[in-house]
């Protein structure tokens, strides 16, 4: 579930494109059409973006620019994506993720 | 396969000048860009009538007069034989064999790793802008922007006028800025920026604290509180000095690393940077690299800002294209403008306790999550490269190939095996510099 | 070992810290012998470092149908060390048993494997040939679209620098020093003796020198007049992001690590001595493993890289004592991973006691002096796998 800190609108400034909805771990989240995925989540108060696979730690961002990778969520069912990099459309879905790896590796 | 005269990738400031000065010399240009539509940094943002706007504006539009071919949301993956470039572009890749490549792959946010660093509500200063400035959201509330360099002033202006309360915490002394008054006499348009923004700074009220640094970030799911320390002359923290501060989110910015993967990747041979403590690409004075027909230019070859940038892919744009009488023409506007970058990299050069904050127990790299101390524990059983390191602990090995960790995995090796930085291999750069799907690699143009 | 027991030289000096040599060091030192090892870069930096990890007796060759029985058996040997040696030194060494897919897409390839595996089972590798459904069962994530395919439960993988540090640490512990950042520059004979290594910090005695350093060994051998002709061959592999456990096995170069990454190996690129990768290897080699696991097609490359295998001429290794030479042991060869360990027990043998139970008549030195001068090195590396 997403981590709710602060009303959505807290954070939004003035300006954007249209107001779309798209689902966010299966609850509706007010996005601007066109705006990376990344903003929409920051202004509605999402922080932990993906859970990391080995400490399980939340991450968020670091870069915003497509550089660190540490802004990585499902979106439709494909994991490991950008949140900076991947325009908001309507209608998307989105998934907080826990990393995959490390798990259920033990060998013969 | 397509052969265009110039293929440019990046499309920053450079990246765009590069093109237009390509194209504008009569030749076919293809522009790869990774974003929506060609700015880079400086010009991120929507469509506004700020002189930044309308510039970046009026820079695609004459792409488009000069009929550049821009290929948006494009990732070059590989150079190979300094003259095969491939492409993906919606899902799939294309191969392009130019007579000349223009490397203008820009620069991100020095990673500096300290306690709390990979809390959600840590970002670089540049984050904070692209989210403020691109996006129309603000990072936080209550915003702790600590670091060194001019880059702090814009942003923290940025965020203070979107309505955040920043405090501005500046490793170095408030003296720092006036050592720059000789090689700022000949650029008055870079002196007016900076002047316009201290004065914003004071207007919005922002607290700047000078000879102070963020010592690190706490909280529980995101960044709750931001401790700062006052520091020595080496950016040490001075014991006793702490305090910590509310704050909803954390931005640090102590300079850039410029992204030389595709350069290094390509064969082009690196410069050691003192003051930057980076590699950059080695380039002449028609911005070619060691290897033939391949020219770089803008913040990988030295950091310098947007309009260095832009007149420097002017130069590597019209020398790929053979027109020398347009390169001199560019050059012209670099010199003072090359002089004042330097004495500004010089002045807010990172200082050794910049990297006190690697403790042991700091993750380094953060997709994989490797800790200082296990980087260490490798050093000091032998490790001696990059490479061994990453495959004995998996520092590197994730989705940012590094970037995140690996300048600070080359310190940890200076620091165990007591050489100075230059000295201390470095990790490979092995294609592809960015991920990309296994279909589109399975179903790849391939040169012949 | 008189000249070693004289003075302060040690034993036995190991040239080169790959695979091969860490296992020769490992089983010296461990047999009580005095061992120094020299390695010019760093430990694992050459063929070892770059290598797959494959550790297999199921042995392939392109051109005959059956390869040589004391080969299987070599390998077998080998494998059977990797257990014992995962007992003695622990996790350290990553070793695992996966079993391994070999699997053909058609029907007309299949009296050549079923011979191929009779050939491997009569020289006691346990493989099976197996249909689609089985190896599906075995493998749920292999494409169903494939005739069949042979099997080697006894397979298994090692993350090559984790075993090659694994072995230096072990030799290590039983007294042997790693000498790092030496790089070995010739042999020091002594009429009909080698008595030591000349180095780039001063040369070193000893009683016994293992030439085990890659291409740098035949540079060593031209010392003593041997001529060890070489195909330089090139091997490109991919490593994705990390992805939930989708490979149970070995498959066809593929395999996933702990971490959840999956390595793709490898191309065959004979007369290709530089590390580069290029689109048309990648290309290759992902492309048949979308084919063979259909759900790798989303899942993203982070890193091609490249290594080169050291193919002595023939296709066979070639270690042991060179005629005419005392106090000398050469080793070249490209299955180095899954041998190391067997042809490491093997030399240390010879460096103690002057003998060895196998039979090295196929892999000595002196079998070289029977080729022509100018080998096909093409064929030779495709003479085995």
């Amino acid at each position: 579930m997403p981590t709710t800190s602060r009303p959505a609108s807290d954070l939004r400034l003035p300006g954007g494109g249209a107001a779309v909805t798209i689902s966010v771990d299966g609850s509706p989240v007010v996005a601007r059409e066109g705006e990376p995925i990344l903003a929409a989540l920051w202004a509605a108060g999402i922080r932990a973006l993906h859970t990391t696979a080995q400490r399980e730690e939340p991450r968020a961002f670091f870069c915003g620019i497509g550089i660190c990778f540490d802004c990585l969520v499902t979106i439709d069912g494909e994991s490991n994506l950008r949140a900076c990099m991947t325009p908001v459309a309507p209608g998307m879905s989105i998934e907080t993720q826990r990393d995959p790896g490390w798990q259920g590796f033990a060998h013969a | 396969m397509r052969e265009p005269d110039v293929v440019v990738v990046g499309g920053g400031p450079a990246g765009i000048g590069a093109a237009l000065a390509a194209a504008e010399s009569g030749q076919s240009v293809v522009l790869v860009d990774e974003h929506e539509r060609p700015a880079g940094q400086y010009f991120k943002g929507p469509d506004g009538s700020s002189k930044g706007s309308q510039r970046i504006q009026h820079l695609r539009a004459e792409l488009a007069r000069l009929g550049v071919d821009v290929v948006s949301r494009g990732l070059v993956w590989g150079i190979f034989e300094g003259r095969d470039v491939m492409v993906v572009h919606d899902g799939a890749s294309e191969h392009l064999r130019p007579s000349a490549i223009v490397l203008a792959t820009g620069a991100y946010d020095r990673p500096v790793p300290f306690a709390g660093w990979t809390l959600p509500g840590v970002m670089t200063a540049g984050a904070a802008q692209t989210l403020v400035k691109a996006y129309a959201v603000l990072p936080g509330r209550k915003v702790v922007l600590a670091g060194a360099g001019p880059f702090l002033l814009p942003v923290a202006t940025q965020l203070a006028e979107a309505g955040a309360e920043v405090m501005l915490v500046e490793a170095t002394p408030a003296r720092a800025w006036l050592g720059l008054a000789p090689a700022a006499a000949r650029v008055p348009e870079l002196v007016r920026e900076g002047l316009g923004y201290a004065r914003a700074l004071r207007r919005l009220g922002v607290t700047r604290l000078s000879r102070h640094k963020l010592v690190r970030a706490e909280g529980a799911e995101t960044v709750e509180r931001a401790v700062i320390a006052k520091v020595d002359g080496d950016w040490r923290a001075l014991p006793g000095s702490e305090r910590s501060l509310d704050v909803d989110a954390v931005a640090i910015g102590y300079g850039f690393l410029p992204s030389v993967e595709l350069a290094e990747s390509c064969g082009c041979a690196l410069r050691f940077d003192d003051d930057a403590q980076a590699w950059f690409v080695a380039v002449g004075e028609s911005m070619e690299t060691s290897v033939p027909r391949v020219y770089a230019a803008g913040e990988i070859t030295g950091i310098a800002g947007n309009v260095v940038s832009f007149w420097e892919g002017r130069v590597a744009g019209a020398s790929a294209a053979g027109n020398e009488e347009l390169a001199t023409e560019a050059r012209k506007q670099l010199g003072p403008r090359h002089r004042f970058a330097r004495a500004l990299g010089h002045a807010f050069r990172p200082r050794p306790g910049l990297w006190e904050g690697t403790a042991d127990d700091v993750v380094v790299c953060r997709c994989e999550e490797v800790t200082a101390g296990e980087i260490r524990t490798r050093i000091a059983g032998g490790c001696a490269s990059p490479k061994a390191l990453k495959d004995w602990t998996r520092a590197g090995m994730g989705l940012c190939q590094g970037r995140m960790c690996g300048s600070t995995i080359g310190r940890l090796l200076a620091e165990g095996t007591e050489k100075p930085l230059v000295e201390v291999p470095r990790g490979s750069v092995r294609p592809p510099v960015k991920p990309v799907p296994i279909h589109v690699l399975a179903g790849t143009e391939v040169p012949s | 070992m008189s000249a070693a027991a004289a003075g302060n030289a040690p034993d036995v000096c190991v040239v080169g810290g790959g695979l091969l040599g860490a296992a020769a060091a490992y089983f010296a030192a461990r047999s009580g012998l005095r061992v120094v090892l020299l390695e010019e870069q760093e430990l694992a930096a050459g063929a070892s470092g770059a290598a797959f990890g494959g550790v297999s007796s199921m042995v392939f060759s392109y051109s005959e149908t059956r390869v040589p029985d004391h080969y299987v058996q070599l390998s077998l040997a080998s494998v059977r060390l990797f257990s014992e040696l995962a007992d003695e030194l622990g996790p350290p060494l990553d070793y695992k048993v996966l079993g391994q897919i070999d699997p053909f897409f058609d029907e007309t390839d299949r009296p050549f494997r079923e011979e191929r595996a009779r050939g491997l089972r009569e020289a006691g590798s346990p493989v099976e040939l197996l249909s689609s459904e089985e190896l599906h069962e075995i493998e749920p994530a292999l494409t169903g679209d494939i005739a069949g395919g042979m099997w080697c439960a006894t397979d298994g993988h090692v993350t090559p620098i984790c075993a090659v540090w694994a072995l230096a640490d072990g030799a290590r512990r039983h007294g042997a020093e790693l000498r790092v950042g030496v790089r070995a520059e010739g042999l020091v004979v002594d009429g009909e003796r080698v008595v030591g290594v000349r180095t780039s910090q001063g040369v070193v005695h000893a009683g016994c020198v293992i030439a085990c350093g890659g291409a740098g060994t035949a540079a060593l051998a031209q010392g003593v007049g041997l001529r060890i002709p070489l195909d330089l061959s090139r091997g490109q592999m991919v490593v994705t992001e990390r992805i939930p456990r989708l490979l149970r096995t070995s498959l066809h170069n593929m395999q996933q690590t702990a971490a959840g990454t999956v390595v793709i190996g490898v191309t065959r690129e004979p007369r290709a001595d530089d590390v580069q990768s290029t689109p048309t290897g990648i290309r290759e080699i992902v492309a048949t493993a979308a084919r063979l696991i259909p759900a790798l097609g989303g899942v993203r490359v982070l890193r091609a890289w490249a290594g080169v295998r050291i193919v002595p001429a023939g296709g066979y290794p070639v270690f042991g004592r060179v005629d005419g030479v005392e106090g000398l042991l050469v080793c070249v060869m490209h299955r180095g991973i899954t041998l190391g360990p067997i042809v490491g027990q093997i030399l240390a043998e010879l460096a103690a006691e002057g003998r060895t139970s196998w039979d090295l008549g196929p892999y000595s030195p002196a079998r070289l002096a029977d080729l022509p001068e100018t080998v096909s090195v093409e064929e030779s590396f495709y003479a085995s796998h």
